[in-house]
């Protein structure tokens, strides 16, 4: 059994005091005699016959009435049922996968499970096939991991250091498996478009421990490895973004890398399509936590807590397309992180409905008249059995779809390539924040595409590594608060009755003895 | 500040006693106040048997030649008396429903202002370590109003009692009339030794004022009880069988006090404290012999 608000356990003491007290003094009268020896005589006489007096059934049921509602004050949880668990939430993101950091996990594991003689659960997340998309997002980190804890379960967390450490609870026994060069990564992509140019803005982050003064960033053409643009990067520290020019026109898929000057060559890569001026698709205003939570309202995922991004940024990936032709077109996965894989949106020629294609695996999803789609109305449709929900729709075709079995958002681009090597993902996307571009034209979107890599640099591995505490913060909401209430309302009139008892026996004490 | 012992209906019934009482002495023969203890001279009184320890010279030889067993002869004395009053003002007395101190300073007062034109001397006392003469023994003609405003000024439970102290009045040359107001719940060989410390010549009253609560106590409970004097601490659950028990206890202790009275030739007179003034009064004459 556990307790969600244990601190009104210590009520237990006084409690303990007033029900000693009472059993001591009970209700005893005070009677001034002129002689105890009579008394004394009477005792001596009666010794045989007077009863012990048991407590009184008043007292026991006070005493127990106290007891009761201070234990509800704290809130019991029963979890006789649960045995002791250690959870183990690991970094999914690419710099934990290295071979020296995965044997620094598998060895701290081990230290682990002996420490705590039981099994230990280990969970990836995000899940190993996917691309850490919240890898450096301690906020969300700390999201997840307040959601796994119970009080049953130790949650540890082996990252590496680039997470922003302090966001996360310290509840959570951290397990840092840090780079011995510390990290760099690429943080944010933004595009701005110009008349001949393309100016690409690279947030860029680094570690505290970060030395390396000598690194560049580097944008090269994705097939060919030419290198378009190298930006040496300056020394900071925290946050910085960084404008790369590049000079239309410009290859269709593009990389972009982190590297050192002398160390090892960062592997922090970003692959993504060369946004034309044409785009016919925007994405404003990414939503803020407010427009977070009713877009996972409307997925039915209510409850969940999702951050907008690091501390209200809004560095997410959003690429979306529509198509004016109908046919089969090419469409981007943007969800998942399957690499290499690609997909795209099939408009039937009717129009009538569309069906996601997955390049190597044939259709996704089934099909579902068009004409029952309307983005206008704000609600989303079913495409197949459950699965699939068109969340938006330009001139009649599904042009975003969320998949409710992988909770992904699945966008149409007609202008992309199909075998675009996914490099970007995101959680969810509503369609609020998706701004249909007239096709064609020369609309341009209220705001920059923006761009997000979760991709992270990382350096030679190392076994450094701290540990905070695992101590037990109790991170549940006060859910029984008509409970509470009422149990404060009890100890109230509990307290308002002892008064009145002790008001009454000083009143009987001063009338006059005897 | 107004007064609780002496006010003023207290004041106008020793008023009416005085008179009263002036009128039935008067009528009665005598100014001077008799007592019945047995001394030589004065007016026969009465015969009683002889009790070992009686003087052999008062034995009714005459009697015993009809008679064939002892007796001796009581005289009712004239009263060259010195009159004291000794009062039990400690902690106890200040017990009871009907404070069991009122009745005996307004008793004491009264029999103070009533007595004292047929004595020869008064002395009264608070009897405490330090007994305080409120009038000097040879002090004659002690004003009421005197009297009243020294008890009326007396903080009550001040004193402990000891009747030990009381001793001290006992043996005399002279003829004294002792009325000693208490409610005698001390050890009763005190009582005992200080009645075997008194002179042939000393008459004793004893005046025991006990508060109704405690000659028949009634409450059940747990109770706290606490030595009004030594603040010692029992605590009994009291039921029926206890109450019966205490009752018995202070029936058997009131017997104990009037038989050492009786053995020592003093008289015992019970007072319950919600006696009206007068009525106590009348009933310490009458059972203390005094007057007819």
């Amino acid at each position: 059994m556990s307790f969600a608000h244990a601190a009104f356990l210590l009520l237990i003491i006084p409690w303990a005091i007033c029900v000693y007290w009472r059993c001591r003094r009970r209700d005893r009268q005070r009677r001034v005699v002129g002689t105890l020896a009579i008394w004394r005589l009477v005792a001596q006489t009666t010794a045989g016959q007077i009863k012990r007096r048991k407590l009184p059934l008043e007292l026991i049921l006070e005493a127990a009435l106290g007891l009761i509602l201070i234990l509800l004050l704290a809130a019991p949880e029963w979890r006789e049922t649960e045995s002791p668990q250690v959870l183990v939430l690991v970094d999914s993101g690419s710099a934990m996968q290295t071979p020296e950091r995965a044997e620094q996990l598998a060895t701290w594991l081990e230290e682990l499970e002996a420490e705590h003689q039981i099994p230990i659960e280990v969970r990836y997340w995000p899940e190993r096939s996917d691309s850490s998309i919240c890898a450096t997002d301690a906020v969300l980190w700390a999201d997840q991991l307040k959601s796994l804890q119970t009080p049953n379960r130790r949650v540890y967390l082996a990252a590496d250091a680039i997470l922003d450490l302090d966001q996360i609870p310290e509840a959570v026994g951290i397990k840092v498996i840090e780079a011995e060069f510390a990290n760099l990564g690429i943080t944010s992509l933004e595009f701005e478009h110009g008349s001949d140019a393309l100016k690409v803005h690279v947030g860029l982050s680094r570690s505290s421990s970060w030395r390396e003064q000598e690194a560049s960033v580097l944008v090269a053409a994705a097939k060919s490895g030419a290198v378009l643009v190298r930006e040496s990067l300056p020394d900071f520290k925290g946050s910085r973004l960084l404008t790369l020019t590049l000079k239309t026109p410009l290859p269709e898929a593009l990389q972009l890398t982190l590297e050192g000057a002398t160390g090892p060559k960062f592997d922090d890569r970003v692959d993504f399509a060369s946004p034309g001026s044409d785009r016919r698709y925007a994405v404003v205003d990414f939503p803020g936590q407010a427009a977070w939570l009713a877009a996972l309202k409307a997925c039915g995922r209510d409850g969940e807590r999702f951050s907008s991004g690091a501390r209200g940024t809004t560095d997410w990936v959003v690429i979306a397309a529509a198509s004016d032709e109908a046919g089969p077109g090419p469409g981007i996965f943007l969800g998942g992180p399957i690499v290499g894989a690609g997909f795209r949106l099939q408009v039937d020629d009717d129009l009538k409905s569309a069906t996601l294609m997955a390049q190597a695996e044939g259709p996704l999803a089934g099909v579902v008249g068009l004409e029952e789609l309307d983005s206008k109305s704000g609600n989303y449709f079913l495409v197949t059995e459950g699965q699939l929900e068109v969340l938006a729709q330009r001139a009649g075709r599904a042009v975003i779809l969320f998949d409710r079995a992988e909770q992904r958002i699945y966008l149409a681009d007609a202008e992309s390539r199909a075998d675009w090597a996914e490099s970007v993902a995101f959680p969810l996307l509503v369609k609020e924040f998706v701004e249909i571009l007239t096709p064609g034209s020369n609309q341009q979107p209220a705001q920059s595409i923006r761009c997000s890599s979760v991709a992270e640099s990382q350096g030679g591995a190392a076994a450094a590594s701290a540990s905070r505490p695992a101590l037990a913060v109790d991170n549940r909401e006060i859910s029984r608060s008509f409970w509470l209430e009422l149990a404060a309302l009890g100890l109230l009139v509990q307290g308002i009755l002892l008064f009145q008892r002790r008001k009454e026996l000083r009143r009987r004490e001063s009338s006059p003895a005897y | 500040m107004p007064a609780t012992i002496f006010d003023a209906a207290t004041r106008r019934a020793i008023k009416a006693m005085r008179l009263h009482f002036g009128r039935s002495l008067a009528a009665d023969g005598g100014s001077t106040l008799r007592s019945q203890r047995v001394g030589h001279g004065g007016e026969f009184h009465e015969h009683r048997d002889y009790l070992q320890g009686d003087d052999p010279r008062h034995i009714d030889w005459n009697l015993y030649g009809r008679m064939g067993e002892l007796y001796v002869k009581r005289f009712r004395s004239e009263a060259d008396l010195e009159l004291r009053i000794l009062v039990d003002d400690s902690e106890s007395m200040a017990l009871g429903e009907s404070s069991k101190r009122v009745l005996a300073l307004r008793l004491a007062a009264t029999l103070a202002t009533l007595l004292q034109p047929m004595a020869r001397d008064l002395d009264f006392r608070i009897l405490t370590e330090d007994a305080l003469p409120l009038a000097e023994p040879n002090s004659k003609g002690l004003a009421s109003e005197a009297l009243f405003a020294a008890l009326e000024a007396l903080e009550p439970g001040q004193t402990a009692c000891d009747l030990n102290l009381a001793r001290s009045f006992m043996p005399t040359q002279r003829n004294r009339l002792v009325f000693l107001i208490s409610d005698f719940l001390d050890d009763s060989q005190d009582l005992s030794r200080l009645l075997a410390s008194r002179s042939a010549r000393t008459d004793l009253v004893l005046v025991a004022v006990m508060a109704a609560e405690e000659l028949e106590f009634d409450a059940v409970g747990l109770l706290d009880f606490i030595d009004a004097e030594t603040g010692e601490q029992l605590v009994l659950a009291v039921n029926q069988t206890l109450i019966d028990e205490y009752r018995r206890q202070m029936a058997k202790r009131l017997e104990l006090l009037e038989g050492l009275a009786a053995k020592h030739a003093a008289s015992f007179v019970l007072i319950p404290s919600h006696l009206s003034l007068v009525d106590a009064f009348e009933r310490v004459m009458r059972r203390g012999g005094l007057g007819r």
